[in-house]
């Protein structure tokens, strides 16, 4: 691993189109900066492995478990009601507790996180329906 | 013609080649796996399978979160969605991948990393959301003893 020491203001080049910024230092707290082409993702490294491993694990989906859902949902073959509309289900909290994407730290870093300007045009919409 | 391929889960399977869907990304962790097709769940319910075209054994579960999640919405930046051809996220089909166990009570949906397709040009990407209230792991169903559930969840997972 390379190691470089790095004042507020500084920063670093990696290639020539990704700058990391150092923003602020404070309480234990770096605020980084981050340019980056838009081909380039940034992600906070936590949230990616978790999002990773969720995936490695879904990779491994159970007949029987999604069977059993089709039946929870007073639905069989051929049959795509059943569903409750609006049903707001709970995230499953140890996996909260176990999520280190929670820390103040690194989310308090990640506001100084922005691409090109990309965070100015964020958009919030809801999730749409298929309709296929 | 269509685009022939083998799948473990349902067979052979022929379909036209606007049913292929290009990751140009890969997945979260499947960064080579760059071609998947839609194909609803042969056992009926909300469900459906993105089968990968060039690995037979490699098929996740996924649904439509607004079926599962009432309040669920995705804030994603323009550069993001440009990059699969859309402008607006209701250019796009928002769908997210479930982790199935044995138990159906135990199924959970991955919120924060939600799969947006641009249907017209058959081209989606994995995102990773800015959005500290969701996890990768939200349970479809509710859950009578939350405490519990989680702990038979991890066993679950293990195996």
């Amino acid at each position: 691993m390379l190691v470089l020491s790095r004042e507020p203001e500084q920063g670093i080049m990696i290639g020539e189109a990704v700058e990391v910024r150092v923003l602020e230092i404070q309480g234990g707290k770096v605020r980084l900066g981050i340019i980056a082409p838009q081909e380039v993702s940034v992600h906070r490294k936590e949230v990616f492995l978790n999002i990773q491993k969720e995936n490695q694990a879904a990779a491994a989906a159970q007949a029987a478990g999604l069977a059993g859902a089709v039946q929870l949902l007073g639905g069989g073959p051929g049959s795509g009601k059943g569903v409750e509309p609006g049903e707001k289900a709970r995230a499953a909290p140890p996996q909260e507790a176990a999520d280190p994407r929670g820390g103040e730290t690194e989310r308090e870093a990640g506001r100084g996180v922005g691409r090109s300007g990309a965070k100015g045009v964020e958009m919030r919409k809801k999730a749409i329906v298929r309709k296929e | 013609m269509g685009v022939k391929f083998a799948t473990t889960r349902f067979g052979e399977l022929e379909l036209p080649p606007e049913r292929i869907i290009s990751f140009p990304r890969g997945l979260i962790g499947f960064p080579h796996v760059l071609r998947f097709a839609l194909i609803d769940h042969p056992g009926g319910g909300p469900f459906q399978w993105l089968q990968a075209v060039d690995f037979p054994e490699l098929a996740f579960v996924v649904a439509d979160p607004s079926l599962f999640f009432s309040g669920y919405s995705v804030a994603v930046s323009r550069e993001e969605l440009r990059s699969i051809g859309i402008e607006r996220i209701d250019e796009g089909v928002v769908v997210v991948i479930l982790v199935v166990p044995g138990d159906p009570r135990k199924i959970t949906a991955n919120l924060i990393g939600p799969i947006v397709i641009n249907l017209r040009d058959r081209l989606a990407r994995q995102l990773v959301l800015d959005a500290p209230e969701y996890t990768t792991r939200h349970y479809i169903f509710p859950q009578e003893e939350p405490a519990m559930a989680g702990a038979a969840q991890e066993e679950e997972r293990s195996c």
